[in-house]
């Protein structure tokens, strides 16, 4: 590779890898996990750069490489299964700075649990759109869905939540 | 005038961002309760997404670092002269190591009987003595 495509590479994975991360995260529910398959999807993505076509969807090209990945160890990763069972039930470190956040622990912890109790598919997509730099059309691009139907999920989702937490 | 009941699935979906239908926007406009308690699910449900955000506010406790081997010069130049040296040696040792391959000739054989049938003029001339 030369020097110049390679701080091209640099330059596009610091952009893009609290994207990444957090997408990860999003799945995985836990940030060692995430952390692993952050590292992973730039290290794919470095051997098949060559097949993205387009460079200017390089962010939803590694995205979508991060969730299918995330997804991937989900599947095989008993111990990230039961993780991900435990956080309904345990409130990780990170849980401090969100209730410091949303100035209401309690709350905090209401809708988190709120969420984990969502469909897979509108929890996904919950998450998702919680992130910052993403916006439907990426969702769209990252769940290979239209993105009339991300905005059906988010919809349908949000008013759960709004239901659940009312109560 | 519609009961208020009615119009109480109408609240969460305009609360989660859904354009009130003609009926409900007109009962909006009437009733002081309902137009409250759809301020009050708005503003609960602005709640929800601002956890949410920060939820999903995680970071990476480092940056990612790209673990690729950039080509150096200097690098190029060692493997390659590793690789010339490598293949004289094995270039030596193939010629020293293999033997004579069976069917090939190594000396050809020559009778010496065409030589030494041959006149030289060193012959004892008989007619001299």
């Amino acid at each position: 590779m030369k020097t110049d495509e390679h701080a091209d590479f640099e330059h596009r994975v610091q952009e893009n890898q609290r994207t990444v991360y957090r997408i990860a995260y999003s799945v995985l529910r836990n940030q060692e996990d995430a952390e692993d398959v952050t590292q992973e999807t730039f290290l794919r993505a470095h051997e098949k750069l060559a097949a993205l076509r387009d460079p200017a969807r390089f962010r939803t090209w590694v995205a979508q490489i991060g969730r299918r990945l995330a997804l991937n160890r989900l599947r095989t990763n008993a111990r990230a299964r039961r993780r991900e069972q435990a956080a309904t039930s345990s409130v990780e470190p990170q849980a401090i700075d969100i209730a410091g956040i949303a100035e209401d622990r309690v709350f905090a912890e209401r809708v988190r649990s709120a969420i984990d109790r969502l469909p897979g598919k509108l929890r996904e997509v919950v998450m998702l759109s919680a992130i910052e730099d993403l916006d439907h059309a990426d969702i769209a691009r990252v769940l290979q869905i239209p993105e009339g139907t991300v905005r059906s999920r988010l919809h349908l989702a949000r008013k759960q939540l709004l239901r659940t937490l009312d109560q | 005038m519609t009961n208020c009941r009615e119009h109480d699935a109408a609240l969460d979906d305009v609360a989660a961002g859904a354009a009130a239908n003609i009926d409900f926007a007109t009962h909006l406009r009437t009733c002081a309760g309902c137009a409250a308690e759809l301020e009050r699910r708005r503003a609960l449900l602005a709640r929800i997404d601002e956890v949410t955000r920060a939820l999903m506010n995680v970071s990476l406790s480092a940056d990612i670092v790209v673990h690729v081997d950039r080509p150096q010069p200097w690098r190029i130049a060692v493997v390659g002269a590793v690789l010339a040296a490598a293949l004289v040696v094995l270039f030596v040792a193939g010629h020293v190591l293999r033997g004579p391959v069976s069917g090939q000739t190594v000396v050809t054989w020559q009778s010496p009987t065409a030589d030494l049938l041959r006149p030289t003029e060193s012959v004892l001339d008989t007619r001299a003595l």
